[in-house]
């Protein structure tokens, strides 16, 4: 399998966190959701694939090449959008494209202008006195005007609405039609993720926990809810942490159709990403 | 780069025209001492290259900067090649306004070297000053580096202050004029090499800077 990003042991300290021995890979032509608490690591480590940030130790290849060596023609090749905006709010949007271009060997008018049009980004105003949603929009236009061949998205869809974030998710979906396309997008919003991911990586605490295919994820994982007795029964090795309520128990499985077959009394539903990330962070480990 | 330097010019529009009202002010302040005007003007434009930074600081700019296939190296030359063109462009128009304004009050005789010679020498200065500065702003910040900057002013002011109220008691010390001649000749590359200094430290600091 060919990946568009390679992360191995990757290692960052800082006084009160780090990014601890990150291996995790981005397959080419595919959706990679990035997700994890606040604070889990997951902006640090796209700092370190744009190497904004230098590594402690480690190794990151984008595209089978050092992200450092070969960093300016890799940058030519990535769309980056963050969390806001970071353009200067004096600019309009054709003058942002006209900045753009001069950065940007591959940069393509027309479509900067399409997406202008698709957008309905007015071009006389301003940026300044656009919507939050209008200059991510904005944002995303630029990262996808130069023939990149991977967009990378810190957060790039919270705070907008949901309007705003289905019009974005469309796009990406549209992006990915190309199988040469990769998008690596860091999100809280697991639905946004649920509809357009292929795997899913969760770091947590500096860690990755777990880097899986979205489907597999999904049929794999289950909940189990039970008395105290029943839990007691339970096999740790089959479960993956646990939580306890008024009612009893709520067991987090990562063999889902194994326990089933073993404990047929269990009530074992699906699992969605949101719960196993709330497991896995807030659930006692077994 | 030269994205970088649009960048910097389509946001500086609004400082542009403050300080086209500001710029017709000193105009009529400095009327009869037109060969003052390139002075300031030369040691006020470069302002305009921390507001730029000061922008950068607000709107986040320089993590996405680092992200674009450009290189931390030359996001810090951008702003020195600013300041070079800031300096000599707003001195330029200075020495041409005061050459107008001494020709107007029939002065130019005896204005107009002095007029383009402080435009000259109000640019080196400018570049000198502002290449103690920058380094300074990378590593502390737009808001403090201000600060720091006013102090810096301040002690070369009193530094050369004192240097003049004592000059009686310092004449062994006191170039002579073959000596000023040959520092004057050699000050292109003296201020050559400051602003080569100026910029590694400055890149060496940007470099290490995390992005925010």
């Amino acid at each position: 399998m060919d990946y568009a990003i390679e992360l191995q042991n990757v290692c960052k300290n800082y006084d009160n966190f780090k990014l601890d021995h990150v291996t995790m890979n981005v397959p080419k032509g595919s959706v990679v959701g990035f997700v994890g608490e606040n604070g889990a690591g997951k902006t640090t480590t796209i700092k370190a694939i744009l190497n904004l940030i230098t590594v402690d130790s480690g190794k990151i290849q984008v595209f089978g090449q050092d992200h450092v060596e070969q960093e300016q023609a890799i940058k030519e090749q990535i769309g980056v959008v963050f969390d806001e905006s970071c353009f200067h709010e004096q600019l309009t949007a054709p003058e942002i494209g006209k900045v753009m271009s001069k950065i940007y060997k591959e940069w393509q008018p027309r479509e900067f202008d399409e997406f202008l049009r698709r957008f309905q980004l007015p071009a006389q105003k301003k940026i300044k006195e656009y919507s939050r949603g209008m200059k991510m929009k904005l944002s995303i236009a630029v990262a996808m005007s130069h023939k990149a061949k991977l967009l990378i998205l810190d957060e790039a869809t919270s705070g907008l609405d949901p309007i705003v974030r289905d019009e974005i998710l469309e796009l990406f979906l549209d992006f990915i039609q190309d199988e040469e396309h990769t998008i690596l997008v860091s999100s809280h919003i697991i639905s946004d993720l649920e509809k357009i991911a292929d795997y899913i990586i969760f770091i947590h605490g500096g860690k990755i926990l777990f880097q899986k295919n979205k489907d597999e994820l999904l049929y794999e994982y289950g909940i189990i809810r039970c008395s105290e007795e029943q839990f007691r029964k339970l096999d740790p090795k089959l479960c993956i942490s646990y939580r306890k309520n008024q009612f009893g128990y709520e067991v987090l499985t990562g063999k889902r159709k194994e326990i089933g077959k073993i404990y047929r009394d269990l009530v074992i539903d699906q699992a969605d990403i949101e719960n196993i990330i709330l497991f896995y962070v807030k659930g006692v480990r077994l | 780069m030269s994205a970088l330097l649009l960048k910097d010019f389509y946001s500086l529009r609004p400082y542009f025209k403050s300080f086209g009202i500001m710029y017709l002010i000193f105009i009529v302040c400095f009327l009869k001492t037109p060969e003052v005007l390139s002075s300031v003007m030369a040691v006020m434009s470069p302002m305009a290259v921390i507001n730029t930074m000061s922008y950068d600081d607000y709107y986040h700019w320089n993590r996405y900067a680092k992200a674009l296939p450009m290189g931390s190296r030359t996001i810090v030359k951008s702003k020195y090649i600013l300041l070079v063109l800031l300096s000599a462009a707003m001195s330029a128009v200075a020495g041409v306004v005061g050459s107008v304004m001494s020709i107007v009050q029939n002065m130019a005789a005896e204005k107009l070297p002095v007029i383009w010679g402080g435009a000259l020498g109000s640019v080196g200065i400018a570049i000198l000053l502002y290449s103690f500065v920058l380094p300074l702003l990378y590593k502390f910040g737009v808001e403090k580096g201000r600060f720091i900057m006013i102090g810096l002013i301040g002690v070369l002011t009193a530094s050369i202050y004192l240097l003049l109220s004592l000059k009686d008691k310092l004449t062994g010390f006191i170039p002579s004029e073959g000596q000023l001649k040959l520092l004057l000749y050699m000050s292109p590359l003296i201020i050559l090499l400051i602003v080569w200094a100026s910029y590694q430290i400055s890149c060496k600091i940007f470099e290490k800077q995390g992005a925010d």
